[in-house]
């Protein structure tokens, strides 16, 4: 390289498809798992009428936007951050490691231990959304690999484990 | 020592470990930054560090513009600091990256300086101590990754260009970037000397300073590089033709002696008159010790010396020997095990270097004379040490006899 050059950013495809499903999929999942689980339904008591909070990756997205109307029914807001406003943004500082999150190679305290995630908003509802995110993936995750993605793989009852996990499936796929 | 008054000032955020680089993208936006101008030296590019800088830069919304790899011949003179100004202004950049050692550094720096505070601002040597009214001028991000272990100037807050010497504070990087991807290959005895300068200076700290977080530091700056040295020592021949990292592994001690070299410039700022760091970079051109190793030679003295006036050389014995030898020895013997540790720890390296690294002045091809010559320069160089003590100094560390000896 001899002469001067200018690189523009270029876009990582795989990653931002892969991210894209896997927050659809996750945002459908906490819609479903707030009406079955209890403990997931009880964080959202915990937080405002009409909050929504929203997870994604500096600058550009993708984003996964949650929220909670006023008759404290939680839904899945989709992925344009913009439509709404959101009082809550949890952001992970690259697509990349946004791409190490999701695909397990680093859990979430990790990821916070390690300065990759910055919050705009109150922290205890950031905590709950924290927490909400681990019982989803303990939910949609084989053991193996859930136990890669959260810090305690947690003891939960039979029922919780096989009826519960089976009603938050079928409600994400459906989307209810 | 109780500490009762001291200033410590780091403005450089220093971002280390498993996907670091992937930071700066975000940590150059939350600085206003949407265009750096890229320097990297000649190693950086042979090494092809950019590569995973442009990596890092996808998805962001940043534009780099690289400039192209700083030779030693073109690296830090006025018509490479005009073409880079000219680029600069032309294209809009808003901040800076520097890859490589202290010449791209100073270079980056000058070029930071003339953009910010205009081209005259290079026309004089600034020196903040000689005109504390100059206050802290506001320059543009500045990040400073660094691919090899440096001599410690990089980090701190001057800049030597075009033969004048500039000491602001503002001058200090914004940030420093240790990835182990973006590590350069250099020589065993470049990154050995670039070591022991980091010793030396971190050593030299904890036994004189009297400033608890620059202590903190400089335990910290022992701590990442002791272990990664000797291994290094232990495994590869000390020689200016090896090469490391050779593969993967290696990466990782490499990025602790980087991340320790930092660590000195940090120190440097907050102490500017440690005489083991000034009496090692005026060593003659006679004599064949690195400044690094002429540090290390003359350190012993200096705490023999200065030690019995007004300092404890606790902490230094404890980085050297660890908790649990720490606390075998008693309190009145610790002094003296410490400067024996340090002597040992010469003869130690001595030994694995093949009497490459020097024990003392007479080792590294001084005689008396050399010494007179070395003790003139210094003489002219600094003001502040009695005459008298700085001679007693370099007359131990000739055949590294303890003072005690006489």
């Amino acid at each position: 390289m001899d002469t001067f050059i200018e690189v523009k950013p270029s876009k990582r495809i795989f990653q931002r498809n892969y991210l894209s499903i896997m927050l659809w999929f996750v945002g459908r999942a906490i819609q479903a798992a707030s009406r079955v689980d209890k403990q997931v339904k009880k964080e959202f008591d915990s937080m405002p009428e009409n909050y929504t909070f929203s997870l994604g990756a500096f600058p550009h997205g993708p984003y996964m936007v949650m929220g909670k109307d006023h008759q404290g029914r939680v839904k899945y807001l989709g992925s344009d951050i913009e439509k709404q406003p959101v009082d809550l943004e949890m952001t992970l500082k690259s697509m990349a490691h946004f791409f190490l999150l999701f695909t397990f190679v680093e859990s979430t305290p990790t990821a916070n231990s390690r300065d990759r995630m910055c919050v705009s908003g109150d922290v205890p509802p950031a905590c709950a959304a924290v927490r909400i995110l681990d019982i989803v993936q303990v939910y949609l995750l084989p053991k193996f690999i859930a136990r890669l993605a959260i810090k305690r793989y947690p003891r939960w009852s039979l029922k919780r484990h096989t009826l519960d996990r089976t009603q938050v499936l079928i409600r994400t796929i459906i989307g209810f | 020592m109780k500490a009762t008054k001291f200033t410590f000032l780091c403005r450089t955020k220093t971002s280390f470990g498993k996907s670091a680089l992937e930071h700066l993208p975000f940590d150059l936006s939350s600085m206003g930054a949407k265009k750096p101008f890229v320097f990297q030296d000649i190693e950086a590019a042979d090494s092809n560090c950019t590569k995973p800088l442009i990596e890092a830069f996808r998805e962001s919304d940043i534009t780099l513009g690289i400039y192209p790899p700083l030779d030693r011949e073109r690296s830090c003179d006025m018509e490479t600091l005009k073409s880079c100004y000219q680029l600069f202004t032309e294209k809009g950049f808003d901040s800076i990256i520097a890859m490589g050692g202290k010449r791209v550094v100073d270079l980056a720096k000058a070029l930071n300086m003339a953009v910010s505070l205009g081209p005259d601002a290079l026309k004089i040597s600034i020196d903040h101590t000689v005109d504390p009214n100059l206050g802290s001028p506001g320059l543009m991000p500045f990040v400073y990754v660094p691919t090899s272990v440096g001599t410690g100037r990089e980090t701190d807050c001057t800049a030597r260009f075009n033969g004048k010497r500039f000491n602001i504070p503002a001058l200090a990087p914004d940030m420093a970037l240790i990835d182990q991807r973006i590590l350069a290959r250099d020589t065993i005895k470049n990154i050995v000397n670039g070591a022991l300068t980091c010793l030396a200076v971190s050593w030299e700290t904890l036994a004189l300073s009297k400033n608890p977080p620059a202590r903190a530091y400089a335990a910290t700056a022992v701590d990442l590089a002791m272990d990664p040295l000797f291994t290094l020592l232990n495994r590869e021949a000390y020689s200016d033709t090896a090469s490391f990292p050779s593969d993967k592994k290696d990466r990782h001690p490499l990025a602790c002696l980087v991340h320790a070299s930092v660590i000195t410039g940090y120190l440097l700022a907050n102490n500017p008159s440690l005489m083991g760091f000034k009496m090692g970079n005026a060593i003659p051109i006679s004599c064949s010790a690195a400044p690094g190793q002429a540090m290390l030679i003359v350190l012993p003295a200096i705490l023999e010396l200065f030690s019995s006036m007004d300092s404890d050389l606790d902490p230094l014995l404890l980085s050297l020997v660890g908790q649990d030898e720490f606390c075998t020895i008693p309190s009145r013997q610790r002094p003296v095990v410490a400067i024996q540790t340090l002597r040992n720890i010469l003869n130690k390296l001595y030994g694995l270097s093949r009497g490459a690294i020097p024990r003392t002045l007479a080792d590294a091809g001084l005689d008396t004379a050399g010494v007179d010559t070395y003790f003139k320069a210094l003489c002219r160089q600094d003001k502040l040490v009695e005459t008298d003590t700085l001679k007693a100094v370099l007359d131990h560390c000739l055949h590294g006899q303890p003072v005690e000896q006489g």
